[in-house]
């Protein structure tokens, strides 16, 4: 069977003697007219009448256009598929606005079912208007509603001059003889519809329906044990028989085009050798592409558009910075990188585009030096986010067509699709991105004044249904669904995924319509007896289509087993050899290469005059003992996670509010003697405008995005704290708060601080209490052993003059309240006098002057080693590094903390 | 080897005139029992559809259709059978074999007629089937995991905060109890929801609060109506004694004395367990003054000693000590307090949070299982209005079959209810072919309390049976699976670990013993050891692998370990590594944990986000490149860049790169084009194509550890893949949440040897079990903000509670406090039937293993904690472990997080000269985007053309056009999309055009004429050109004049003259524009006769045609024959 994809030999008297060839679709109708051709340019000619192929129901069509010029029919306008389906959608969100007893959770389905009954209804020609079979819908309710909605449907089709297709070809049945008859032949139809039955009869002088002569080739039966394995057996299967006879024509079917094109055409390519270099010379048609709104230039104009709506989201504006097809010259400038860091440190995910607009035209450089352009830029972003602002139109409602005309102006705004040139592929997305909004446009013809956002939902629909696939020449192998593939010639073909559950499918009758009247009229997936008819004409279709067909079905999929499909029950088993999953290339290089080892623990030690401008005070320490490479990573390459998003404040952010708090309020009240004459009604008061400094103190941007409910339980929620930790204050014996958040600067080993004391007690007999305020649990043993967890106490404690008389975190947490700490006085119950058995698990020294000596050495050790660049991947615990986040970086092996995590 | 013991009970299960629930025990084959009787129902019905199977799982339903298929195919070809078992079922297939003949159903053929399923795809069906009944509208995405979608409904609910709506005040003040921190009530909300078939009952969508709150006061009172009731009942013989007792204590103690119809309310009951018991649950030994009994003489004395003896007495009676606990935590529910403020405001704000679900779902088109069956539900309509589901499927279902029903949660339960309606009557009606119903399940075996199964419902169905259809109870006792003694061993003690009764208000299960029907193997089949001292684990791990070693070794034997939790098993797992021995250890860790993995992600992160600048500094890191801690500082601080300068900028200055080391240097060499490369191709090439790409050339495969990370690596490159059929894109959170879904590959998925927990392991059969650190406890979940619980009180009345933690201390008699322990309760019941799970899944040989702490005053092992799977079998345990003493010496598991060398490439250095910029461009197509801008002029002109051509078609040309023309034009405009005010304004234009084409002696007139010869409209042709390039074209009109003989070629524009651009300048610019086209007709008309040819242009709008002179063709030589048409 040389001929290629469709023997026409046979067709030719039917040529010669003037038929009109119809097709079940236009793949067959092009493939029959290419042969056609090929054989007019083999005889040598140069010009040719086209010849007269078509799929049946645009033949139809053009019949009823030619007799509405004709004056035949009145001329009715009919919608197209989508404009009938929007009728559908608003006549029945009609309809359930009236009907209080049902609301539907997926309403846009429930259109696409109903839509679909009647143009079945249509083509089995069931008068709708008769009582009996009214009846027989009003038995039940889904029925009897759909009959509800369909009268609505027709009244609004009457009532503006529209029609359907389906009505079109209903129409022309009443045309018998009066427009000129042609002779039709009918190719390859397994079933035809009343409907079309009747219209074919009316229109034509003559109906053949050609037999295709059966050339029963073999037929191979393959089993795998995945879907994967299978769909690498088919891609080696193509690509052999490719290389031996690159002429061959091969068909692979694909039972579930939608999920399994994608590993296909990957599998595909691998096997082709058209990963890399070759990627555009894959030899493979495929009979779908993806959806317009997936193609990137699409996808992006999409996503511009909208930011012409309330929010958006930080993933949306990082996706649009890294765009080729916008005007954003400075998406990848140091101002921009600062940018997105700032809005994943703000924490929301989503954002208000007015936000969004503001931090985009006003992020600034405060590194004078870096930024030639000088401060207070702004990205070109928050300039095209202006000026969408200033289409004051966006918010007025309109029609379809002029939300066309501006979103076009919209998209001018961002320059796109940009000034780089467009790859063959993409000039094809564009082009089909100009027909898309022709369409959008046409929803005139159902909708009214709309807003934007429902223009813009309408737009993305409109992509979404838009099927963008590379324009290439024929190929010698083809990949299509199921029906599409039937009727066409290969020399080989291959049905993937012929599943025992699948093949037949289970009936799907559509639940408008009453079942009874379904099976009586055979109506389509009406019944298993119907589904099984179908099946079988199919395999047999295919099978006389092809010299060889194989079929193959998976053993298993997710887990479950699986059977053949029972419509092979005369294909012969097969095994062919599964492939290995990995590439055999990368197993080849995994195994040659031995990777070398270094031992880099040690950064270059910390210049002199890099000590000075080090950020991080004591934080720095903290991280050197928990965990060297940390501080390394963090104070010195200046690398941290970027901020994970949340819907409140962050617990960090939290923390600042309580602290923030706190020294309002100890600078309203100064000692314990002040708080003791405080009366509840006085203490309510100072709590409270403790709870607003802290409040005014924080940026204002994060103020305005947590919203005023969250701002007022958090002030009720800090206040009820404040008032918690008092009682805790009111517990102790006399003392009067002498610093709070005192920045001191100090010399540690080479290495110089700042830092900020929360708070420090003076106590009667002038022994000095170094406080820190904690929102977490706290303990002394955080305070001990080599490597302390929370060092920064200790820093404060041997920053003083003489020791500290005491060292005590300030556990400040809901229903928890309690100081913690050790010292040579008890200047609060949880500070701890008794040295020795305090830290006796972790250290020896007894004495707490002694301790303070330790202490010092141990801190010395630690900035010493951080000034000579130890980084080291040592974390003080497994618990360190779940909330370090480093982790690509630093390389710990994750699975070695997880022998701890549930040992008690 | 006993195989009649239940042979009664096996031959009634497959009587289809009656209905039943059976018990079935693990091993006892089920399965085949269910297919007998579904052969033997699919002989009596007149459709198969009618016989419905319910399974649990879909794996369950695919393996029972085809075992029922094997049967039927069998009975066809008539294989011989060789047990008079396997007999049974041949002729029952033979039985359906003829009935699938007699009503033609093509079973063989058609496998999906069997209506074999689980409960979420019947569910599916039904929803399917009436759209508008389960208000369901039509098939939507079903997600396995929704809870995307919960946060989404929590999110919105929280903006209901800022706009005053009714409930605010309620999750205002749910916020504030739990620390405004709304993190946290979120996952308690979301965890609500992911349960809600539980509670939607009660404080679903439709229910006021009011009536929530009514309904849980009420459940309550019940509940501790109930109880007290029922210890009254339990004390009623000594009621005497006890209210002189207590009488007595009250006088002491100044307390309220009591009423007389005692014990009637909960304070008295309190008073009573204060009397019997000491504070901790134990009988009192003793009584003192503290409780009201003074020391003393006379009425004192004799008061303590008929305290004595009424303890010697009450202590006998069954079932009175834990009645006398569990009023201790009974709730008090005061209005007003914290606690029971919390439970309102939750059940006024439950509704509206659902509500807000529906909402979210209706939004993507997507919902969860339990919206599927809630839809299933609402479907079936009420028991006031059934839905006749006979119509809608066009069949009535006869026979229902349930497994796993001890898993059944309260939405199947409801379903069975609703699809058994009127079935009493039925039966009835027709005692000789009844409808009928069987449930199997083993409540031994219910583990999924904790995703809301509940085993009380296989009680309550069984004693209760389902809408007039009695069950009657069948129980299997033998064993296929087990040898006799594993099958005695756990006899002994599980007989022992389950509670004595069957008590469905604590779903509590006896246990039922078994009958081995293989007979004894091994001597000692259960094998017990304990570990001891400080190496004790390390020591018991050994011990496990060093077992499985052996068996990996020798034979052909399966072996499992199974674990309570995934991290319980993770020891064991790293031994059998260190020690090369590969096993199947499927979803012991999650992909993310795969470094290959790992570094893939590092990759996409860096190519999603130029600002992550923690992953480009990675990427630098990575082994692919490993630049070195000096280079990378040398990097970021190079020059006078400000701190935050992207990465991918730096790299790009050659001046920072000459800054680096040598080392450095080279290693960009080789990074640098791999990256130069990503970048020109992103959105250019296939997702995964292009991250794989980039990916080979840096040298990914290289670096990995292993082969079967490559398998990682593979499977990372497939969810991308996937990520591009879902039109995501590079979604990095999506990734990173699959990639901790999505289970790492396994050594060696042949292996005999297998790891898994015991949950997944239900349902399969190893020879060898072993199940190890039965002393570890599961991680605790911390405190839960929430509790709820649904249980069936002894009434079988379904009970549904919740309760917010309430910060109490926990003996508080709160509501929270009792749900705590009533959780907690059930939970130690489950871990018995885990382990039980466990045990039963040994063919040959059981292996159970722990730790064991020492008491070493006494010389004893400690008791283990009450949580651990040792607890219940501790007796056995204890009495026969073989004790292992761990030497000082030996070695503990390596668990340091040692710093590691950095592992690299090998890199030479590249040949500098070599330019590293160079990159292969993209295919660039030189054209820009040219586009008629104006989509009305383009529709006026299409209908111009329409028009124009039907004129021309016209044997009399018309002097003017009619109404009917013009309601023709305006419908083909409306097809071109234009409606309203431009509408009319193109039919103007239209009509303007054509009334000008056809006024009196206009040229239009000429043009269409139908007195040409050789004349065509839209006349399409097929050609070829030079190039062998096949094209079709259409020609707008062309004709030869009669009058010289000429070939007109003519096209139609409706272009106009710009604004001040002359008519002239005009016709220029257009005909330079088409002259290419026009010369291509001219070419291709020129093959098909030899008339000179002239080419036009005609211009609609402005009336005017313009003869294209340039083109013009004078007549050809005779070389061309004229074509005939
Ligand atoms: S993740 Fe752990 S090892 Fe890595 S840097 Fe952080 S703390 Fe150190």
């Amino acid at each position: 069977m040389a001929q290629g994809l469709y023997n026409i030999t046979p067709l030719e008297p039917l040529i010669a003697a003037g038929y009109t060839l119809l097709t079940p679709n236009f793949r067959l109708a092009r493939r029959i007219k290419s042969q056609w051709d090929a054989r007019c340019v083999a005889a040598g000619r140069q010009v040719w009448d086209p010849l007269s192929v078509q799929p049946l129901e645009s033949w139809l069509l053009a019949q009823w256009e030619l007799a509405v010029s004709l004056d035949l029919l009145p001329p009715v306008t009919p919608l197209t598929s989508a404009q009938a389906l929007e009728l559908w959608r608003q006549v029945i969100s009609e309809h359930e606005l009236h009907s209080p007893d049902y609301h539907l959770l997926q309403p846009a389905a429930a259109a696409e079912l109903a839509c679909h009954a009647r143009d079945i209804l249509r083509r089995w020609q069931v008068d709708m208007h008769g009582r009996g079979t009214r009846q027989l819908f009003d038995l039940d309710r889904d029925c009897g509603t759909f009959l509800r909605w369909l009268d609505l449907f027709e009244q609004r089709l009457v009532a503006s001059g529209q029609c359907t297709l389906v009505d079109c070809l209903t129409q022309l049945t009443g045309l018998s003889g009066q427009i000129p008859a042609v002779k039709v032949a009918l190719l390859e139809f397994t079933d035809l519809a009343p409907l079309e039955h009747a219209a074919l009869h009316a229109l034509s002088a003559e109906v053949r329906e050609i037999e295709r002569q059966t050339t029963q080739g073999e037929c191979l039966l393959h089993a795998c044990s995945d879907k994967r394995a299978e769909l690498q057996v088919v891609a080696a299967w193509a690509a052999a028989l490719h290389r031996t006879t690159p002429t061959t024509t091969i068909g692979i079917v694909l039972g579930d085009m939608g999920k399994d094109r994608t590993a296909l055409e990957y599998l595909l390519r691998r096997e082709f050798d058209c990963l890399g270099r070759n990627y555009r010379s894959l030899p493979v048609n495929f009979s779908t592409g993806i959806s317009l709104a997936q193609a990137p230039l699409v996808r992006d104009a999409l996503a511009v558009l909208g930011m012409g709506l309330q929010h958006t989201t930080v993933t949306t504006v990082v996706g649009l910075l890294r765009s080729r097809f916008l005007d954003l010259p400075d998406a990848h400038s140091t101002l921009a990188q600062r940018f997105v860091t700032q809005l994943y440190t703000s924490g929301r995910e989503v954002l208000a585009v007015s936000d969004l607009r503001d931090a985009a035209a006003n992020v600034s450089g405060d590194y004078a030096q870096g930024l030639a352009q000088g401060p207070a830029q702004g990205l070109a972003l928050g300039r095209h986010l202006l000026t969408l602002l200033r289409m004051r139109e966006l918010r007025r409602r309109a029609r379809p067509s002029l939300w066309a005309a501006r979103i076009s102006e919209m998209l001018s705004i961002w320059g796109w699709p940009g000034s780089e040139a467009l790859d063959s592929l993409e000039f094809q997305q564009l082009e089909l991105w100009y027909r898309v909004l022709d369409e959008f446009r046409a929803f005139d013809a159902v909708c009214g004044r709309i807003a934007f956002a429902d223009a813009l939902q309408l737009l993305r629909e409109c992509c979404t249904r838009q099927i963008s696939q590379p324009q290439t020449a024929d190929s010698p192998v083809q990949v299509l669904g199921p029906l599409e593939a039937a009727g066409l010639t290969f020399e080989h073909l291959w049905l993937c995924g012929m599943q025992g559950t699948r093949w037949p499918a289970a009936p799907r009758p559509n639940p408008f319509i009453p079942l009874r009247l379904q099976s009586q009229l055979h109506m389509p997936h009406a019944s298993p007896e119907r589904e099984w008819d179908f099946g079988a004409a199919l395999v047999q279709q295919y099978a006389n289509s092809c010299l060889t067909l194989h079929a193959s079905y998976c053993r298993q999929a997710e887990g479950v087993p699986d059977q053949p499909s029972a419509l092979l029950q005369n294909f012969t088993p097969q095994a062919l050899p599964e492939l290995p999953m990995v590439a055999i290339e990368w197993t080849r290089s995994c195994l040659e290469v031995v990777l070398e080892e270094v031992a880099d623990h040690r950064a270059p030690p910390l210049l002199s005059a890099q000590r000075s401008t080090l950020k991080g005070g004591s934080s720095v320490l903290e991280d050197q003992s928990l965990c060297p490479f940390r501080a390394f990573a963090r104070h010195r390459l200046g690398v941290a996670p970027l901020g994970t998003f949340s819907i409140a404040l962050s617990a960090a952010q939290r923390g600042s509010l309580l602290h923030g708090a706190l020294f309002a309020l100890w600078g309203e009240i100064g000692d314990s003697a002040t708080l003791l004459d405080l009366g509840a009604i006085q203490q309510e008061q100072t709590v409270e405008r403790a709870v607003q400094a802290a409040f005014a103190a924080l940026p204002a941007g994060r103020r305005r995005t947590i919203g005023v409910a969250y701002r007022e339980l958090e002030a009720q929620r800090l206040a009820a704290l404040l008032h918690e930790w008092l009682a805790v204050e009111r517990e102790r014996s006399a003392f009067s708060v002498v610093q709070r958040e005192h920045a001191i600067t100090l010399q540690i080993a080479q290495l110089p601080m700042v830092l900020r004391v929360d708070r420090v007690d003076q106590l009667p007999d002038g022994s000095r209490v170094i406080i820190d305020y904690k929102s977490g649990v706290c303990t002394v043993q955080d305070l001990l052993g080599n490597r302390p967890a929370r060092p920064q106490l200790l820093l404060y404690g041997i920053a003083e003059p003489d020791a500290a008389a005491a060292l005590a975190f300030a556990q400040v947490r809901p229903r928890d309240c309690r100081y913690v700490g050790l010292g040579r006085v008890a200047a609060a119950k949880g500070i701890s006098v008794d040295i020795a058995r305090t830290v006796q698990s972790r250290m020896d020294e007894d004495d707490w002057l002694v301790l303070n000596t330790r202490w010092r050495q141990i801190l010395e050790r630690l900035a010493d080693a951080f000034v000579q660049g130890d980084a080291l991947v040592d974390p003080l615990s497994p618990a360190t590094c779940l909330r370090c986040g480093l982790q690509p970086l630093c390389r710990v092996d994750k699975s070695a903390g997880l022998l701890e995590d549930s040992e008690e | 080897m006993n195989t009649t013991v239940d042979a009664t009970a096996r031959a009634a299960a497959i009587n289809p005139l009656a209905s039943f629930c059976v018990s079935a025990p693990a091993g006892s084959g089920k399965t085949e029992l269910l297919i007998q009787r579904y052969l033997c129902l699919l002989s009596r019905v007149s459709r198969p559809e009618q016989v419905l199977a319910i399974t649990f799982t879909r794996k369950a339903a695919a393996e029972m259709r085809e075992r029922v298929m094997g049967a039927l195919q069998s009975a066809c070809t008539g294989e011989p059978c060789v047990s008079p078992h396997q007999q049974v079922t041949r002729d029952l297939a033979t039985a359906a074999i003829a009935a699938d003949r007699s009503g033609n159903w093509s079973l063989l053929q058609n496998s999906s007629r069997f209506n074999i399923k689980t409960i979420d795809s019947f569910c599916a069906g039904l929803t399917r089937q009436m759209p508008v009944l389960s208000q369901f509208g039509g098939q939507a995405k079903v997600q396995d995991d929704a809870t995307l979608l919960y946060v989404e409904a929590v999110l919105e609910l929280y903006t209901l905060l800022d706009e005053d709506h009714p409930v605010a005040p309620d999750i205002k003040a749910l916020l504030l109890h739990f620390d405004n921190n709304w993190e946290r009530v979120q996952e308690l909300l979301v965890s609500l929801l992911a349960r809600r078939e539980q509670w939607r009952g009660y404080v679903g969508v439709h229910h006021r609060p009011g009536e929530s709150e009514t309904y849980l006061i009420a459940t309550v009172a019940a509940l501790v109506s109930d109880e007290v009731g029922e210890l009254a009942h339990l004390l009623s013989p000594h009621s005497a004694d006890l209210l002189a007792l207590l009488q007595f204590s009250a006088t002491n103690l100044s307390l309220p004395v009591l009423p007389h119809n005692f014990p009637s309310d909960l304070r008295t009951c309190r008073r009573i367990r204060q009397l019997l018991l000491t504070k901790d649950g134990n009988w009192r030994k003793s009584i003192t003054k503290r409780e009201g009994f003074p020391n003393g003489r006379g009425e004192q004395q004799q008061r303590k000693e008929q305290w004595q003896a009424l303890m010697t007495q009450v202590q006998q009676i069954p079932g009175l000590q834990s009645r006398l606990v569990a009023i201790q935590t009974l709730p008090e529910l005061e209005t007003g307090s914290t606690s029971w403020d919390l439970v309102l405001h939750l059940s006024r704000l439950l509704p509206t949070l659902a509500a807000q679900l529906l909402l979210v779902f209706q939004k993507h088109g997507a919902l969860d299982h339990s919206q599927v069956a809630q839809s299933a539900l609402l479907a079936l309509g009420n028991d006031d209005a059934p839905t006749d589901l006979a119509l809608r499927l066009d069949y009535h279902l006869e026979h229902i079959l349930v497994d796993e029903f001890q898993d059944t949660a309260i939405t199947q339960f409801e379903l069975l209810h609703k699809l058994t309606r009127g079935w009493g009557e039925y039966n009835a009606q027709y005692p000789q072919a009844p409808r009928t119903l069987m449930i199997v399940g083993d409540g031994m075996q219910s583990i999924y309390g904790f995703r809301g199964a509940n085993v009380g419902l296989f009680l309550k169905a069984r004693r209760e049976g389902f809408n007039g259809v009695p069950l009657q109870h069948l129980e299997l006792r033998c064993n296929f699976r087990s040898d006799a003694g594993v099958v005695d061993w756990v006899n002994r003690t599980f007989v022992q670990a389950f509670p004595p009764q069957d008590d469905v208000s604590r779903s509590q299960i006896r246990y039922s013993p078994a009958t081995a029907v293989r007979p004894p193997v091994h001597v000692s089949p259960v094998g017990m050891h304990a570990f001891k001292g400080v190496h004790a684990r390390t020591q018991e791990v050994d011990f496990i692998c060093a077992q499985i070693a052996t068996c990996a070794a020798e034979g052909t034997q399966t072996l499992a370990v199974l674990g309570r939790s995934r991290s319980h098993l993770q020891p064991i797992y790293h031994r059998l590594q260190q020690l090369n021995i590969p096993c199947n250890a499927a979803d012991l860790h999650s992909l993310a944990q795969s470094p290959v993995v790992a570094d893939l992600f590092t990759l996409c992160r860096a190519l999603a986000n130029d600002a992550d600048k923690l992953a480009w500094m990675a990427l630098l890191r990575a082994p692919w490149c490993g630049l070195q801690l000096a280079d990378l500082l040398c990097l970021v601080q190079y020059g006078a860049a400000p701190p935050d300068t992207p990465v991918w900028s730096s790299l790009q200055s050659a001046e920072l790169r000459e800054a680096l080391s040598v080392d450095g240097r080279t290693r960009l060499q080789y990074l640098l084009p791999a990256l130069r490369w990503a970048r020109a191709k992103r959105d250019r090439l296939g997702l995964r194509v292009w991250v794989e790409q980039t990916w080979l050339q840096l040298g990914g495969p290289q670096c990995a550890p292993d082969v079967k990370s490559l398998r990682d690596a593979e499977h990372f490159l497939q969810l991308l893949e996937q990520a591009e059929v879902e039109g995501l894109g590079l979604d990095l959170e999506w990734l990173s949440r699959r990639l901790q879904t999505s289970s790492m590959s396994v050594d060696d998925p042949d292996s005999r040897i297998h790891l898994m927990t015991l949950h997944k392991a239900k349902g399969l059969e190893f020879d060898r079990v072993i199940i190890p650190e039965l002393d570890r406890l599961p991680r605790s979940d911390g405190r839960a903000l929430l509790l709820w619980d649904e249980h069936t009180n002894t009434r079988g009345e379904r009970l549904f509670l919740l309760a917010a933690d309430d910060h109490c201390p926990g003996d508080a008699p709160t509501l929270y406090n009792y749900l705590k322990a009533q959780q907690r309760q059930k939970t130690l019941l489950e871990t018995t039937r885990l382990l039980y799970v466990g045990a039963t899944r040994a063919v040959s040989e059981l292996l159970l293993t722990a730790c064991v702490w020492w008491d070493e005053k006494a010389d004893v092992p400690r008791e283990p904690s009450r949580h651990s799977l040792l607890s219940p079998l501790w007796q056995e345990f204890k009495q026969h472990m073989t004790l292992h003493l761990s030497d000082a010496a030996s070695e503990p598991l390596d668990r340091s997080v040692s710093a590691r060398p950095l592992a690299r490439l090998r890199r030479d250095a590249v040949d500098t000269s070599a330019d590293i910029d160079v990159i292969d461009s993209p295919p660039v197509a030189g054209r820009t985007v040219a586009r008629q801008n104006n989509p009305v002029e383009r529709s006026i002109g299409t209908v111009v053309h329409l028009a124009l051509e039907e004129l021309s078609r016209r044997q009399v040309l018309p002097a003017n056009t009619g109404a009917q023309d013009q309601r023709r034009w305006r419908m083909a405009l409306q097809q071109q999309g234009l409606w309203g005010d431009v509408l009319e304004t193109s039919v103007q234009e239209v009509h303007h055009a054509i009334a000008q084409a056809l006024s009196a002696n206009h040229i239009g007139r000429w043009v269409l004429s139908a007195g040409h010869s050789g004349a065509h409209s839209e006349w399409a042709l097929t050609t070829v050109n030079a190039q062998g390039v096949i094209k079709d074209i259409v020609i707008d009109r062309s004709f030869v004049d009669r009058q010289t003989g000429r070939r007109w070629l003519i096209d139609y524009k409706n272009s106009r003259p710009t604004p001040g651009e002359s008519l002239h300048d005009f016709v220029v610019r257009e005909s330079a524009n088409y002259m290419e086209q026009l010369q291509y007709y001219r070419d291709a008309v020129r093959t098909m006769g030899a008339e000179p040819v002239h080419c036009a242009l005609y211009f609609t709008a402005l009336g005017h045609l313009h003869t294209v002179t340039e083109l013009d063709l004078p007549a050809a030589d005779n070389g061309i024959n004229p074509c005939v048409h």
